[in-house]
């Protein structure tokens, strides 16, 4: 009975790929469970900081954003097909290790792209909100029955103050998150591509 | 569907080691389960604020708790319960229930687009591709440590 290198799982006499995990069941299995031509870290540059670039624009964009976590998936799968690219056997000969690490490298430089984009952006909502904070000032000072309680919250609901901190904060965020999302995406684009056969 | 949703059957390991690959991605997953759930039970508007990058977090589309929605919306609270599930049952890889899963959400989209938007199938739909994603991001994330990366995590087991 032949099983599978990397799962485990039982393999059916004629099958060409594993059913559970899709790996080949010709690859040869090495001591780890990792491909056996891991592709070199530099292939994984480039097209990581060209999805990641793609990705941590099309995500800061207001309206463009709207779908969410998609982005983040889409830019992980794009890093790791591109990498694939460069192989002779296309993105099916990636390792799901591979994929991962093309996305997280895909995350690092979305977080970086979009955290830079967001200076700019932070700057330009600050400076609206304080031209709206003014007016706002300047229309409790006419109309005196309005409650200072809500003069105080609306202050507080427009006042935007943009920080060096925000900035290094919004980046431990974005890391978090672009880096955790693009990973899941590069290991299910591996996952998908490789095309199990009986 | 029940082959993949099988517990590993092999023995565990003499010494797994808790911070194994598996061990970290099941307890990240319960720290994003638990935010999701206690945002609304302990008012953590932060917690809103993270989750506003990845979720639309419209309360329409989201379930409630003590009167307030959770830290994001049904499809992806789904998504991310059953991701965690699978994780904890140590859920299989199957290429083609991920296809499957994968037709499934995109199919359901596209139908609330169309205006047959129900709670119930976008549960449905999440907690499907939740099941049928970990497994692999389980492979992927013990491949890029124990391949990758060195250091404490690389020799843990399993």
């Amino acid at each position: 009975m032949r099983t599978c290198q990397s799962c485990g799982a039982t393999l059916a006499e004629s099958s060409q790929y594993c059913m559970q995990c899709g790996t080949p069941v010709d690859a040869p299995p090495t001591p780890e469970g990792t491909p056996a031509k891991a592709p070199d870290t530099t292939a994984f540059l480039g097209p990581a900081v060209l999805s990641g670039s793609v990705m941590g624009l099309l995500a800061s964009i207001p309206l463009v954003n709207c779908l969410c976590c998609a982005w983040f998936l889409g830019g992980g799968g794009l890093a790791a097909w591109m990498v694939g690219r460069k192989l002779p056997g296309g993105a099916r000969a990636l390792g799901f290790g591979d994929g991962a690490f093309a996305g997280v490298l895909a995350g690092v430089s979305g977080a970086l792209v979009a955290t830079l984009l967001s200076i700019p952006l932070g700057m330009l909502s600050a400076a609206s909100m304080a031209e709206a904070q003014a007016q706002m000032e300047s229309v409790f000072r006419d109309n005196p029955e309005i409650p200072d309680w809500v003069g105080e919250l609306m202050a507080n609901l427009l006042s935007q103050e943009f920080s060096l901190l925000g900035v290094l904060i919004g980046l431990f965020l974005n890391l978090l998150v672009y880096g955790v999302f693009a990973m899941i995406g590069g290991i299910l684009l591996v996952a998908i591509v490789r095309k199990p056969q009986t | 569907m029940l082959r993949a949703m099988t517990m590993r059957t092999e023995p565990a390991p003499a010494n797994p080691g808790w911070m194994s690959p598996r061990n970290l991605l099941i307890g990240g997953a319960a720290i994003w389960c638990a935010a999701i759930v206690a945002a609304p039970l302990l008012d953590l508007h932060r917690v809103y604020d993270f989750f506003s990058a990845i979720c639309h977090q419209n309360p329409d589309r989201s379930w409630s708790l003590a009167g307030e929605p959770l830290g994001v919306c049904i499809r992806c609270a789904s998504i991310y319960f059953g991701f965690l599930g699978a994780l904890a049952v140590g859920a299989l890889p199957n290429s083609r229930l991920l296809r499957a899963a994968l037709a499934a959400a995109l199919i359901e989209f596209l139908a609330a687009r169309a205006g047959f938007d129900f709670a119930a199938t976008r549960a449905a739909t999440g907690l499907f591709l939740g099941l049928a994603a970990a497994g692999f991001v389980e492979k992927g994330v013990t491949e890029l440590i124990r391949g990758r990366i060195s250091g404490p995590f690389a020799g843990a087991s399993q």
